[in-house]
């Protein structure tokens, strides 16, 4: 495929903003919201079709230092993909401006939607200027790069990025340091723009960089300036059209709809199943059962709630892990190459009394805004979370080691990040954080499912024989993830009530079954069921989910026993 | 101030001509020169002649002179209102002063065009409408017309008769009447006047005044709701106009005040202070709308600024000759002359600050409330400028209700560049404050939670209590993944909604407590933890700790340093953070006996006394306490009573109002509904979210509704029946020789009545609501205080920790022992053990070692007395 070049639209959006407003502008000057959605579905357009993703043509920010990105002209169209970590106060925007020249009493129109200021003539006036009716919310949000995006998944990213080499003009080639600066977006949406992203969603924005000069800083006298040096570097964006990341996987589509139609085409859901199977159960020492669960771990995301469960939250504890570095480096590393986003945590008495979990909002001493201190957990949805125990030691918590441990357990429990505000204030948060603790023991942070490794050495082959995979493999594992986390999925009718009978049943004989265990079961059994790519749960594969709680259960004891 | 009474006010002109009249003075001639009437945005700016000049400096030095005394008037501009001698209150310069009293919200300094005369009566404005700070508003909506008529000033673009608006809430002032309503919907404001001072007019607000003229605090808060039953039609407009109208409300306020005390003299202005608007709206549901209207909202402050002196006035001297001129501010900027008008000297004038003047103004940052964030939001926060009397009268931490213009202010860095800026920010520019919690302890009066909801919610929850099962329908609804133990789901229920608060402190009885105790205890697994977890969301401020990770400085209060300022702060505990709310303690009987002792105070006084480290203080827990406590052999053993059971301190059990014992429901209907709900989230689409008779936020919002609305009083069946049931239940327990109910009982089956009433919103509590009462408490203790040798309700179990039974045969016991020493051994000293087994094989009574021990002891002293091993029988 030939390099396209550079297309018009991304080198100078906003005078095709201002073509579109001109092509209607009496229908546009009392309506912004059309206009908007107008751009939205031209630029939407342009960015993607059903043969190529055009998104490539749009110069990325990610990775670039703070300087490299205020090098950048501020007209072009640039894009970000980045997690939504603040919100900022609302303000209003007026979209249109009507303009009259004092000589000539002449009047137009100017579009002033994704911009933040106009210059005006000399002998120009705006009519009805802050006219409350003319008025418009502008959101802004404060965004950075995806945290804890998985190496494949930047690497991936920048190849597709190089592949278009349109930024052979427009920056400098050392984009080595992939790595790169975190460098924060203050992101404007205009006209009602959205109201649907909340925080920590992860999102693309395509738009405009502002210059940043202190006359943005919203001063109103702008004196005060030199205080804030820090603040007049912050990057700000008006934002023209956004996407929601409903997966960090670059390659994929995002629709629910285009993945549900590779899936179709996906014809070896089982054997690729088995592949990433095999792979686990060699850094597992050949342990199946342990195996099946962290394979269900990988493919758990938590879609809903109800008045006091986390549904679809599978927080795992596997416990008797060996000591043995080499083991967790393997296991961890294989574990990175097939999800989109992981982060570790080592989960010592040092760490926890020195970092933050839960992310805390205060007050800036210098002016009227805030601060957010960023929180560990505050990750967008789908990132893996590991957290290892081996390193614990005995020792004493302080306040906030306390405070760590509380807001992991809540988060084991109800998938729920409490921020924390001034003056005890705290907003809870919704997340969707797999959760995975590897301990010797039962972990500190309770998990729903706990399963003790079994020592059973796997006979002839065993981890060291692990070959890399191929590409076309590696590929069909990412994406049996990505897509496992849309399977649609129900139980059969005739089931659903031979497990409640079941259920009655053996509570009569055995009380110590609770509704928790069943709950497990169904969660596992559904798990279990999208893992071989089925949409419906029988019979068997609910007998095979009872059958591993069983055996898990039964572990349990033993080792409880042993103990 | 002789001069105030020679010299004839310069600024005669009059907005009203009518006011003059009443005042009986003639109308000085309307100021004929259109151009100062008509400047662009309408500021009323009158000119004086030269000959006011110095004049105009003795009053400005007044002022100053004044100002020590008190800070400085917002929107006073000039010093004359300071300076108002009595004699000097000759109707039209009172008229003339009052033009002046301008709002808080006026603190802005506008551009008010450049006249030349305008030197000594700088910033005479009457109303005007620009939008904010330092915005150009040319051709504006809402700006006064040019009227040249001042007879007949409207509001721009409206049919708004800002005089009729004086001369109508004239009318309300001096007839308004409070009617036996106005207490009802009265919040408590932070007033100044003592409200309960005997001046009867009859006329609520000449009272007010009367106030005002004693107090010599010119400030006058003016209830919304009355002025809305009062004239509807002016309130609206208020609220639409509140920058033109309020100031219209301040001249009135002022002229009825100079009409009735005309020898006061008052620190400054009468400044109507509007509150209690009939919507408080939240913060993010403010939308363009809004800007320019009155708008109140509540929230918490979190932040306030230092209090900046913000320049209003300011005076240049030239150094050469002295010569003195008057700068106008205009966009928070001014320009220093350059060439002296007297002697034309260039670059020779210098501020003489002494002689400008400053006044206060604070930024204050409000925080919506909790209630008022959605899940999955951050708190949206707003800016609110606060001046002069008003400045530091918050502080961070408070929750208030302000009221105040909201505005949208454009940053325009600099007026020269030719840039329209097309983004506002928003604030509010205060005119009221209103704390919503006093934090005075004991308080009876409850803190008004100021509740949000919407017309259409009070009547869905009206017609949810009108409903015959609305008891069963919302106890339901109370962890519906709870199943069966709907007689603790309705216990925890009425613990929510409380007893109806009373006060008998007056009469020297204190204050009984009126929050619901509950204690669950029982065998593990049953779920008594979700149910607490649950209770923890619902409740309003509901805290959550576990017994075992407690401390009891965790649950009380804890005195930090604070890193930043090096000062003792004290830090509050679960208990205190709990005030009016419910305090969940899991694992309650884990809890070690520092602590437990801490929840003594706190479960019958309602108050926590803390003294460290140089703190010594009463705090408020005014909590309910909602625990859950396992059996000490982790499995509930039917053969001990609930003390042996859970182990816990029998003066701690029995605060509880309800103690359930909560066992493994061995139900086949109740497994097969749990199944089937479990079932049933897996099959269900992802959108389906279960659809509840009454779901979370119905709930919440129902309880914060009837706790807030709801205060029940007994009546006189309902009064009867409880004393018969007391009775009875006194008596049962007597002829049996146990006792089944003590007084603490019988106060707990009227709060708990009471809760009863409140789920039906009823304003009394009916023979009803205590037969339900009676049954919960019966049914919760028929399970809790069940001998287990009698099998009989024997509250004497939870406040001896034995039962009236065991009691009488330890005493049954000691009477034979003592009979059996006598009798039959005589006085002597005996191996212990020898008694034992001697008396063991003659009595026919079946005991223990233990209660062989027991009744030596009760015998004593005087007949047996224990001497190492052995015993003396005297």
């Amino acid at each position: 495929m030939p390099a396209p070049s550079t297309p018009k639209w991304a080198l100078d959006p906003l005078t095709v903003v201002d073509g579109i407003f001109a092509s209607d502008t009496a229908r546009f000057r009392d309506d912004p919201e059309s206009l908007r959605t107008e751009v939205e579905r031209f630029f939407q357009e342009r960015l993607r079709s059903s043969t190529f993703d055009y998104r490539y043509l749009v110069p990325s920010i990610n990775g670039l230092s703070k300087d490299e990105v205020q090098a950048l002209s501020p007209n072009i169209l640039v894009r970000f993909r980045c997690m939504v970590q603040d919100e900022k106060q609302m303000s209003y925007h007026q979209p249109m401006l009507h303009i009259r020249n004092e000589v000539s009493g002449d009047t137009h129109y100017v579009c002033s939607i994704f911009k933040i200021s106009v210059p005006v003539l000399e002998n120009e006036t705006v009519v009805g200027l802050g006219d409350p009716s003319s008025l418009r919310e502008m959101r802004s949000v404060s965004c950075v790069p995806l945290p804890a995006e998985a190496k494949w998944v930047c690497s991936l990213n920048d190849e597709m990025q190089q592949k278009t080499r349109l930024f052979g003009s427009l920056l400098a080639e050392d984009k080595e340091n992939a790595v790169g600066a975190n460098i924060t977006v203050i992101a404007n949406l205009f006209a009602g723009a959205g109201s649907a992203i909340g925080i920590n969603d992860s999102i693309e924005l395509f738009g405009t960089l502002q210059k940043s000069t202190a006359d943005i800083t919203g001063d109103v006298d702008g004196e005060a300036v030199p205080a804030r040096d820090e603040k007049s570097m912050e990057i700000r964006m008006s934002v023209l059209v956004y996407e929601e990341l409903s997966h960090a996987h670059p390659a994929l589509p995002l629709a629910k709809a285009d993945l549900s139609l590779l899936a179709a085409t996906e014809q070896s859901i089982d054997s690729t199943r088995k592949l990433l199977f095999d792979r686990l159960l060699r850094c597992l020492r050949g342990d199946e059962l342990s195996t099946q669960y962290i394979l269900m771990y990988l493919l758990s995301s938590t879609y809903s709630w109800t008045a006091d469960m986390a549904i679809g939250n599978f927080s795992l504890n596997v416990i008797d892990i060996p000591e043995d570095a080499l083991f967790l480096s393997r296991l961890l590393s294989q574990v990175e190459d097939v999800v989109t986003q992981l982060r570790t945590f080592g989960l010592t008495v040092a760490n926890l009394n020195s970092s933050r979990m839960a992310p805390l909002i205060k007050e800036r001493q210098t002016d009227m805004e805030h601060d957010l201190q960023p929180g560990f957990l505050q990750l967008p949805k789908h990132t893996h979370l590991v957290l290892d125990e081996l390193g614990m030691t005995t020792g004493t918590l302080n306040d906030a080691g306390v405070r760590n441990v509380m807001a992991l357990q809540r988060l084991a429990k109800d998938q729920e990040l409490l921020f924390d505000y001034e003056f005890g204030v705290q907003a809870a948060f919704r997340m969707d954080i797999p959760l995975l603790v590897l301990s010797q023991g039962r972990s500190l942070v309770e998990c729903r499912y706990v399963v003790p490794l079994a020592s059973n050495v796997l006979t002839g082959a065993d981890f060291r024989d692990l070959d890399t995979l191929s590409e076309k493999d590696m590929w069909r594992i990412r994406q049996y993830l990505v897509m496992a986390k849309f399977a649609e999925y129900e139980i059969a009718t005739g089931l659903r009530q031979a497990i409640v009978e079941e259920f009655v049943e053996t509570r009569k004989s055995d009380r110590s079954l609770s509704g928790e265990q069943l709950h497990n079961q169904l969660e596992l059994a559904r798990y279990l069921c999208i893992s071989h790519g089925e949409k419906t749960l029988t019979k068997e594969r609910w007998e095979e989910a009872v059958g591993m709680e069983k055996t898990r259960q039964a572990r349990l004891k033993d080792l409880a026993a042993s103990r | 101030m002789d001069a105030e009474d020679v010299v004839p006010e310069p600024d005669e002109l009059m907005v009203d001509g009518n006011a003059m009249d009443h005042d009986g003075v003639a109308d000085p001639p309307a100021n004929p020169d259109p151009d100062n009437v008509a400047s662009p945005d309408s500021s009323l700016l009158i000119p004086s002649g030269p000959a006011e000049k110095n004049r105009g400096l003795v009053r400005h030095l007044h002022g100053i002179s004044q100002r020590t005394k008190r800070s400085s008037r917002s929107g006073s501009v000039t010093g004359s209102q300071y300076a108002t001698p009595p004699q000097a209150a000759r109707g039209p310069n009172r008229l003339n002063e009052s033009m002046n009293l301008l709002s808080p919200m006026r603190y802005t300094p506008g551009h008010a065009p450049q006249t030349p005369n305008s030197i000594t009566t700088p910033g005479r404005r009457l109303a005007r409408h620009d939008v904010g700070d330092g915005m150009e508003v040319p051709g504006h909506g809402r700006n006064a017309p040019p009227a040249n008529d001042e007879q007949e000033l409207y509001i721009w673009g409206t049919s708004v008769n800002i005089n009729q608006c004086r001369v109508d809430f004239r009318h309300f002032l001096e007839t308004f009447e409070k009617g036996p309503e106005d207490d009802l919907d009265d919040p408590d404001i932070v007033q100044t006047q003592d409200p309960n001072e005997a001046i009867a007019t009859g006329k609520y607000y000449l009272d007010v005044m009367t106030e005002i003229a004693i107090l010599e605090q010119p400030q006058l808060n003016l209830n919304c709701m009355h002025l809305k039953r009062y004239n509807d039609k002016l309130y609206f407009q208020l609220i639409a106009y509140p920058q033109e109208v309020i100031p219209m409300f301040d001249i009135a306020a002022m002229e009825i005040f100079n009409e009735r005390y005309p020898a006061r003299v008052l620190p400054g202005p009468i400044q109507v202070r509007p509150f209690n608007l009939h919507k408080t709206s939240v913060m993010r549901q403010m939308n363009p709308e809004d800007i320019d209207r009155l708008v109140s909202i509540h929230g918490m402050v979190i932040r306030t600024s230092n209090v900046v002196p913000e320049l209003r006035d300011v005076v240049f001297m030239c150094n050469v000759c002295e010569h003195r001129v008057h700068g106008e501010i205009i966009r928070g900027k001014i320009t220093e002359p350059t060439v002296c008008q007297n002697c034309n000297s260039t670059h020779s004038y210098g501020v003489m600050h002494n002689l400008s003047r400053f006044s206060d103004v604070q930024l204050v940052k409000l925080q919506e409330s909790q209630e008022d964030m959605p899940p999955g939001q951050t708190p949206h926060t707003i800016l609110v400028y606060v001046h002069d009397s008003l400045v530091d009268t918050v502080q961070a931490g408070d929750r208030i209700i302000v009221t105040g213009v909201y505005r949208a202010v454009s940053i325009r860095p600099n007026p020269r560049q030719q840039v329209i800026r097309a983004v506002y920010k928003t604030n509010i520019d205060v005119v009221h404050f209103q704390r919503k919690d006093k934090r005075r302890l004991n308080e009876v009066q409850e803190e008004l939670e100021q509740l949000n909801l919407s017309e259409q919610r009070i009547r869905q929850i009206e017609t949810l209590a009108a409903r015959p099962d609305a008891y069963e329908a919302l106890s339901r609804a109370l962890a519906p993944s709870i199943y069966e133990q709907d007689d603790i789901k309705k216990g925890v229920l009425l613990q929510l909604l409380g007893g109806s608060k009373k006060d008998f402190s007056k009469v020297g009885r204190g204050r009984p407590r009126c929050e619901i105790n509950v204690l669950m205890c029982g065998d593990p697994g049953t779920s008594k933890s979700q149910m607490l977890q649950y209770v923890h969301k619902v409740a309003p401020r509901g805290q959550y700790t576990s017994g075992k990770g407690s401390s009891a400085v965790g649950l009380t209060a804890y005195v930090t340093r604070d890193p930043d300022t090096r000062q003792f702060a004290l830090q509050s505990g679960a208990l205190v953070l709990s005030d009016n709310g419910v305090c969940c303690i899991d694992e309650f009987d884990k809890m070690n006996e520092s602590t437990r002792s801490v929840l003594h105070e706190v479960m019958e006084q309602q108050t926590l006394s803390v003294a460290k480290a140089g703190i010594i203080c009463q705090l408020n827990a005014r909590t309910s306490i909602l625990a859950a406590a396992n059996p000490i052999e982790s499995q509930w053993n039917k053969d001990k009573t609930i003390i042996e059971n859970i182990q816990l301190p029998h003066t701690l059990l029995s605060r509880f109002d309800l103690i359930f014992l909560v066992l493994d429901p061995q139900d086949e209907a109740y497994d097969k509904r749990l199944a089937r709900h479990l079932v049933s989230i897996y099959y269900r689409s992802q959108e389906e979210e279960a659809i509840e008779e009454v779901d979370l936020n119905l709930l919440k919002d129902f309880i914060a509704y009837a706790r807030h609305h709801c205060n029940p009083k007994l009546d006189d069946t309902a009064g009867e029946e409880l004393v018969q049931q007391y009775v009875e239940m006194r008596r049962i327990g007597k002829g049996r020789g146990q006792i089944s109910a003590y007084p603490r009982q019988l106060e707990s089956l009227i709060r708990l009545s009471e809760a009863r009433a409140k789920v039906r919103l009823a304003k009394s509590v009916t023979s009803e609501d205590v037969k339900e009462a009676i049954r919960l408490h019966k049914e919760a203790m028929k399970q809790a205080a069940t001998d287990p040798l009698s099998g009989r309700i024997d509250l004497s179990i939870l406040t001896t920790g034995i039962s009236t039974a065991a009691r009488q045969r330890r005493a049954e016991l000691a009477a034979k022992l003592k009979d059996y020493l006598q009798t039959k051994l005589g006085p002597g000293t005996f191996p212990h053990a020898l008694i034992f087994d001697q008396f063991r094989a003659a009595s026919t009574l079946t005991f223990t070692r233990d209660q062989f021990e027991e009744a030596v002891k009760e015998l004593g002293e005087g007949v047996v007395t224990a001497v190492g091993r052995n015993l003396r029988v005297s």
